[in-house]
């Protein structure tokens, strides 16, 4: 008899917990608008059942937290929440216990400030990255994109669960799919959070969705700032005046074709990419044809593959060095402007790619016209970035090594 | 090399100043308490014996008196005053407690900064370790072979 | 005309066979029953046999409450469970397959994937990864493609055989081809992709379970339940055509018929069962190799056996993927091809004592 009772109550919390979910919480008149009365009657009976020996009936401290968020952020009301695979989420509760597959949504939450303890699991490459996410070490392991741990992830109990919205698409919806049969209350949502075209929309839909709107503001300003200087310099460049570039990977010539983000981050600083009308992505080019095409600046990207070094865990620049006069020595390639002229210049995948690229299209810039952007120093900006937005005790006069020449 | 986070600032507070009623009003207190970087929260102020409640300019659904706490309200302001009846010495036997509700963060009305910074989300999370290279390579021979042996 | 001592030999044998088929279903439940408490979430063995008559029983069973904080019927029921018997079914088909294919074309180093079946799936699986190009779309853009592929190697032998002659020669030789033809267009695919379409593209071609689920799992067993029993019925002409297309067509066996008909079969259930996984290896070559060593030929009984044995190796390979490194799961075609080497050394070492 006992046994039956405990289920039928068992049952009726679950009813109840699925019900409450679906309303905004402390919203006595059920109408769907939190108001400044219906938010201070739960915090006095909150404050009197707790300190005055009150017996009324008080909402739960979760309750009365998620209220006072959606009433300061919301509005008091539910969101509705639209991401970068235009799909639309309404949330009645603050997301509280993230989980995330996508690094770059990470930085990015973490530049608006997002409070660590809210995260609950991460993608593996973070935790292999104790010196750029130090605070996030703890935090379960995801796996990967391709080859996700779904019962670690089922196991911390997300609410939410952030995706690429554009990378690796397939992989995503599986991940969505498995995580949904497992967990129906998980929400899902798609976000880059390193191409440029929506960047800054995608930082200002975070920033609501978190309660951060102050800080994606001042986050924005920053990032516009940087942007908006090199887009105000370089759109006054008619087209034929611009410096050719030719663009290489951490594979030997292969370069960027059209469409690819590295041709759109040449484009935005101003270059003119001389294999921009090559069909595919990143092709491999022959050597003969750069040398024909004669360009006016050489950029290597390093950071993979072969060329696995610098960046933040690393602090010695020799490597770049001989990766630029490496190139330098190939055949006949002294014959072209780029390398007569010295205007060989490597820069690591970390500033170039991923959330950092405004960082990387920065230097691009300065190295295509450095006359024109005598005020702009990246290096700088970087180290903004790091501390005033990533919060991170990181010094580059000191440490990692991403550009060279400086 | 040593990486560490540096910590987010703004903290609460809520600081009282007492100040006696001119004599015309009889024989009374009046506290203010300064609401500082609390957007949402909960202030209970403990009226010491021998004093009685009077009122306050706070709005009545935001105010709640209870034997000899009151319980209030706080969202979006910055400053609540109000009036209590009795001798003009004891000042400093009012006590309170403050609560920050988007943060969490808790503290004693008077001091500087919170006591109590607020619980973390029950993030109780197993550390699983790292899983090194050898996966990865195992998976990189494992192409190798699909690949020549294809 | 079977002597007392023939009698003897036979009935020895069938009760090999029976012991045999008996063992491995035993094997097989305790198995599973083994890996369903498998798994990263750190579920209790208690807790994980909780959860299975939770999930069956709702309503009935009383969940204590860190059953409900860490999730655990959810865990098993949307996860593990499925993932097992999916095991189980990929495992018995490929194997099956595998026996097929290797009597109908009289070598036993065919599998599924000596006739380019798996190039196929791998290489229609890079369309849709790289191209986004295919047939169905969205969830089941990637899947289509593999199935669509993989028949089409199928159908791509057949007509190539019919031109040629219904042999097992002409059936390799178009079988490498094809093989050549499809990985050549994969890798023309990764060298397009980019870096993130490439990593799909390698991770689906690992092989892995990891995209399972109930309605998958279902249209396996709905395929097997279809298939298996006709290729069990017609077992006999199996036995017949492994002794070659003159001894088989004065038997009566139609030979050309019966050999389309099984490579049909087998392609089938390898294509239905790949295109959920992606290539799984060495399944249909070790598991039939293993179960003729210790009951012989006999058809009817080595299809049945071998598809057992497939099963338990395939879920045995995947209990070790998922516990061999700790916090991570290796693709479980990658544990298979493992299999493969302790297999070939001993084939080996056999050859040369022989």
């Amino acid at each position: 008899m006992t046994r039956k009772l405990l289920l039928l109550v068992c049952c009726t919390f679950l009813l109840v917990g699925t019900a409450a979910a679906e309303a905004i919480p402390c919203d006595r008149d059920g109408n769907g608008t939190l108001t400044s009365s219906e938010l201070a009657a739960a915090i006095l009976d909150s404050l009197d059942a707790r300190f005055m020996g009150g017996t009324v009936e008080a909402p739960s401290p979760v309750d009365l937290r998620d209220a006072a968020f959606i009433y300061e952020h919301w509005d008091g009301r539910a969101l509705t929440i639209t991401d970068s695979s235009g799909r639309a989420t309404t949330l009645t509760r603050p997301l509280r216990r993230i989980a995330l597959f996508n690094s770059d949504t990470l930085d990015m939450l973490r530049s608006l400030g997002l409070e660590p303890d809210r995260v609950v699991g991460v993608s593996k490459y973070v935790l292999e990255d104790p010196v750029f996410y130090p605070e996030y070490q703890g935090k379960a392991n995801l796996g990967s994109i391709w080859s996700p741990d779904y019962e670690q992830a089922a196991s911390i109990h997300p609410d939410a669960v952030f995706l690429y919205a554009t990378l690796s698409e397939s992989s995503c919806a599986d991940i969505e799919k498995t995580l949904r049969s497992i967990d129906p209350g998980i929400r899902f949502f798609r976000f880059d959070g390193y191409r440029p075209a929506t960047y800054a929309e995608e930082a200002r839909t975070l920033g609501l969705l978190l309660g951060k709107e102050e800080e994606a503001r001042r986050f924005l300003s920053f990032h516009r700032n940087v942007t908006g200087t090199v887009a105000g310099v370089v759109d006054a460049i008619p087209a034929e005046d611009r410096v050719s570039v030719y663009l290489e990977s951490w594979h030997d010539y292969k370069s960027a074709g059209k469409g690819s983000g590295y041709d759109e981050k040449i484009e935005l600083a101003g270059g003119r990419n001389i294999f921009g009308e090559n069909p595919v992505e990143y092709p491999v080019v022959d050597p003969e044809a750069v040398i024909s095409r004669n360009p006016d600046v050489i950029v290597k990207i390093v950071g993979a593959g072969e060329l696995a070094f610098g960046g933040y865990g690393d602090d010695d620049r020799s490597s770049f060095e001989t990766v630029c006069r490496t190139i330098g020595n190939r055949p006949v390639w002294d014959r072209i402007s780029a390398v007569r002229d010295g205007r060989v210049h490597i820069i690591h995948s970390d500033v170039i790619g991923g959330p950092e690229y405004f960082i990387g299209t920065a230097y691009l810039a300065k190295w295509f016209y450095p006359d024109l952007f005598t005020d702009l120093d990246p290096r700088a900006v970087h180290q903004q970035y790091l501390e005033e937005f990533q919060h991170l005790d990181y010094d580059l006069d000191e440490h990692g090594t991403f550009v060279y020449p400086a | 090399m040593i990486f560490v986070l540096a910590a987010p600032a703004a903290a609460g507070s809520v600081a009282r100043v007492i100040v006696p009623l001119p004599e015309g009003s009889g024989n009374g207190l009046e506290v203010t308490l300064t609401v500082t970087g609390i957007p949402v929260g909960g202030i209970v102020e403990t009226i010491p014996d021998g004093y009685t409640w009077v009122g306050c300019d706070h709005p009545d659904d935001r105010t709640r008196v209870s034997g000899q706490n009151v319980a209030f309200a706080v969202i979006d302001e910055e400053a609540i005053r109000y009036r209590v009846q009795g001798p003009p010495e004891a000042g400093e036997a009012f006590t309170g407690t403050w609560e920050d509700l988007q943060t969490g963060e808790s503290g004693v009305v008077g001091s500087d900064g919170p006591r109590n910074s607020g619980q973390a989300a029950q993030a109780t999370v197993p550390s699983t370790p790292g899983f090194g290279y050898a996966a990865a390579l195992a998976a990189l021979a494992m192409i190798c072979a699909r690949r020549c042996g294809r | 005309m079977m002597t007392d001592f023939g009698r003897e030999e036979y009935a020895r044998l069938a009760e090999k066979r029976a012991l045999f088929i008996t063992g491995l279903i035993v094997i097989l439940i305790a198995l599973a029953g083994v890996a369903v408490t498998i798994g990263s979430a750190g579920l209790s063995v208690a807790d994980s046999y909780i959860a299975i008559l939770a999930g069956l029983f709702p309503g009935a069973v009383d969940l204590p409450d860190r059953m409900v904080e860490s999730n655990a019927v959810g865990i098993v029921w949307g996860w593990r469970l499925h993932r097992v018997l999916f095991a189980v079914a990929a495992g018995f088909g490929l194997a099956i397959a595998g026996a097929v294919m290797q009597g109908v074309l009289r070598n036993p180093l065919a599998s599924p994937f000596t006739l380019g079946i798996a190039s196929a799936a791998s290489c229609g699986a890079s369309i849709a990864i790289v191209l986004g190009a295919g047939l169905l779309s969205g969830g089941l853009l990637v899947i289509g493609n593999a199935f669509l592929f993989a028949m089409l190697a199928a159908a791509a032998i057949y007509g190539m055989a019919r031109l040629r002659g219904m042999g097992s020669e002409t059936m390799i030789l178009a079988g490498i081809a094809l093989m050549y033809l499809f990985s050549a267009v994969t890798s023309l695919l990764q060298y397009l992709g980019t870096a993130d379409k490439v990593q799909a593209v390698v991770f689906w071609m690992f092989g892995s379970l990891d995209r399972s689920s109930w309605p998958k799992l279902g249209i396996v067993t709905v395929v097997l339940a279809a298939v298996v029993p006709v290729l069990l019925w017609r077992a006999w002409d199996l036995n017949a055509l492994a002794e070659g297309d003159e001894t088989a067509k004065s038997l009566g066996v139609p030979v050309e018929r019966s050999m389309a008909g099984f490579m049909l079969a087998a392609s089938l259930v390898t294509a239905v069962i790949i295109c959920f996984t992606g290539t799984i290896g060495f399944i249909g070559l070790v598991a039939p190799h293993i179960t003729r060593m210790v009951i012989g030929t006999d058809h009817r009984a080595l299809l049945p056996a071998s598809g057992l044995v497939g099963a338990v190796l395939l879920l045995g390979a995947d209990c070790l993927a998922r516990t061999a490194i700790p916090g991570t799961i290796i693709p479980v075609g990658i544990m298979t091809a493992f299999l493969g080497i302790p297999f070939f050394l001993y084939l080996f070492m056999r050859r040369r004592d022989a």
